[in-house]
């Protein structure tokens, strides 16, 4: 092959590539799988904040487990600016935590969704900052979703908006594409460290992990210590959530392995949600799954906001 | 006919060219921003961090940090562990025996006390965060003649310090309590399939917890708590 051949083929190449990722992430489409998870990330947003409310108190102002002092200590090296920095009166901390429920409130239902989503975002992270250490799974992915929808047009669809006329016509839109690829791709990080985490430890590789996981009584919500009779199905399944985990960001992508990979990780998910306490968590992460279903299951007539 | 074309674009949701030269590296900047913590935490040893990793990290640090992606993804991982609870107790000047767990000592994460099950979550992550924040009362011999290390456990410990009085300040307003009180670190160990199904012993077997000691490990022995 001469030289200049080979130019061809290589401008060629970056041609196809550049159209190709032009196309992967700016190709417009519909909203309502967007719109579902939004529904969800929405309504979780409120509850977490109903849950600070709980016992604002032991959360924040002057009585707070984590003083001013503790979190200036504690966020010394990093940047994690927060209006709620452990000098916040309790009043205002009251008012946030309402507005950040409200918000919540109003992105499930779609009420000036494109002001709400990166309101309850924001208000959400701005508790996260102040409340680090209480943190888990679940914050990092409602935050995680409720940043990429911000960016979306989730709001056009199953949405107070669209029913009241305040949005367009919840045609296929570019932004939706954009969110659903990162949420896609965030996903896949998330699931590939996760997999190269445990596949550090020998209990996910003697098949332990699941019987050490049910043994755990603060992370118990129904009792699954009966997998202990039988070693060789937990040790499947411990081997079978490894593999998954580690395979996630290869597999979700060929329609041909897909629905075998979001069928593991509802069920998984589903297990963690029943068994391990973490129900909240379960729940969105399943959500998060949705993004890699097509738009094309959703049937636009049954959408009851559309006048 | 550029402006009839930006048109069209808005009619059919497509993205304006111009628009896109921008996005997309911005996309990709926010890609390595997901990327950058884990592959820092991961490519951490005792000798040093992957030069490269820890690069990409410092240098998005800002984004990484506000944006809350400053996440390792370590769920259930390595393996999975032990609980760890915190008591809080009146003070007392010795807590090398399990005895010294009183049985009216408040502890938490407590699934009766903390309803619903994710404000009891709450509390269950910041036990767990006061036990990783542990750095001992003093040092043993050996780390002492290591700059390093006793310039690294002299902040280790004032953090832990300032939390603890921190958590024990607050604990004492939310229950009423008067008197001085003191925060203790429990460990509830994992049991074998042998211990609870054959053995019988139950999951939330309080005589299972392990008083943790305050000084260095090799300084108290752990005993077993006979806490009801």
């Amino acid at each position: 092959m001469t030289v200049a051949g080979i130019q061809r083929l290589v401008l060629e190449w970056s041609k196809e590539f550049w159209e190709s990722l032009d196309a992967f992430f700016f190709k417009p489409s519909d909203s309502s799988v967007l719109a579902w998870i939004r529904i969800a990330t929405g309504g979780m947003i409120a509850y977490i904040h109903l849950v600070w409310l709980l016992r604002l108190q032991s959360f924040f102002g002057p009585t707070a487990l984590l003083d001013h002092q503790t979190l200036r200590l504690l966020h010394q090296n990093a940047w994690k600016w927060t209006y709620l920095d452990g000098r916040e009166s309790l009043a205002f901390a009251c008012i946030h935590e309402l507005a950040a429920l409200g918000a919540g409130i109003a992105m499930a239902l779609g009420i000036w969704s494109r002001w709400t989503i990166p309101l309850a975002w924001f208000l959400t992270l701005m508790t996260a900052h102040r409340l680090a250490p209480m943190l888990f799974g679940l914050d990092q992915i409602v935050l995680m979703l409720a940043m990429y929808l911000s960016i979306s047009r989730c709001g056009d669809r199953w949405s107070l908006d669209r029913r009241f006329g305040l949005v367009d016509s919840g045609d296929a839109h570019w932004r939706n594409t954009l969110a659903t690829r990162l949420i896609q791709l965030h996903l896949c990080v998330i699931y590939f460290f996760g997999g190269l985490g445990k596949a550090r430890g020998w209990m996910w590789w003697d098949g332990t992990a699941m019987w050490f996981a049910a043994a755990s009584f603060e992370y118990q919500s129904l009792d699954l210590t009966w997998i202990g009779r039988y070693p060789t199905l937990g040790s499947l399944l411990t081997h079978a959530t490894l593999f998954w985990e580690l395979a996630y960001a290869a597999l979700v992508w060929p329609r041909l392995s897909r629905p075998w990979v979001l069928a593991m990780a509802f069920l998984v998910h589903a297990g963690i949600a029943l068994y391990l306490g973490m129900i909240t968590f379960g729940f969105m992460m399943i959500v998060a799954n949705l993004a890699f279903i097509p738009t094309a299951w959703d049937n636009k007539s049954a959408d009851p906001f559309v006048p | 006919m550029r402006k009839a074309n930006e048109d069209q674009s808005q009619s059919t949701g497509q993205c304006k060219p111009a628009y896109r030269k921008w996005l997309l590296p911005l996309v990709f900047v926010h890609l390595m921003a997901v990327l950058a913590e884990p592959l820092f935490f991961f490519s951490r040893s005792d000798f040093q961090s992957g030069p490269e990793f820890y690069g990409l990290r410092r240098w998005l640090a800002p984004y990484v940090d506000w944006m809350y992606l400053d996440h390792g993804y370590f769920f259930f991982a390595p393996n999975p562990g032990p609980s760890h609870l915190v008591a809080l107790q009146e003070s007392s000047s010795s807590l090398t025996t399990s005895k010294s767990l009183r049985s009216d000592a408040f502890i938490f994460p407590d699934r009766k006390e903390q309803w619903p099950r994710l404000l009891y979550h709450r509390y269950f992550m910041l036990s767990e965060f006061y036990n990783n924040s542990f750095a001992p009362s003093r040092l043993v011999q050996e780390d002492q003649s290591d700059p390093m290390f006793v310039q690294r456990w002299t902040s280790d410990r004032l953090f832990y310090q300032t939390l603890q009085r921190s958590m024990a300040k607050s604990l004492e307003a939310s229950l009423g309590r008067m008197q001085s009180l003191e925060l203790i670190r429990l460990e509830r160990p994992l049991g074998s399939p042998e211990e609870i199904l054959q053995g019988g012993k139950r999951l939330d077997d309080s005589r299972s917890l392990i008083v943790l000691p305050e000084g260095p490990e090799d300084s108290v022995p752990t005993t077993q708590a006979d806490q009801p």
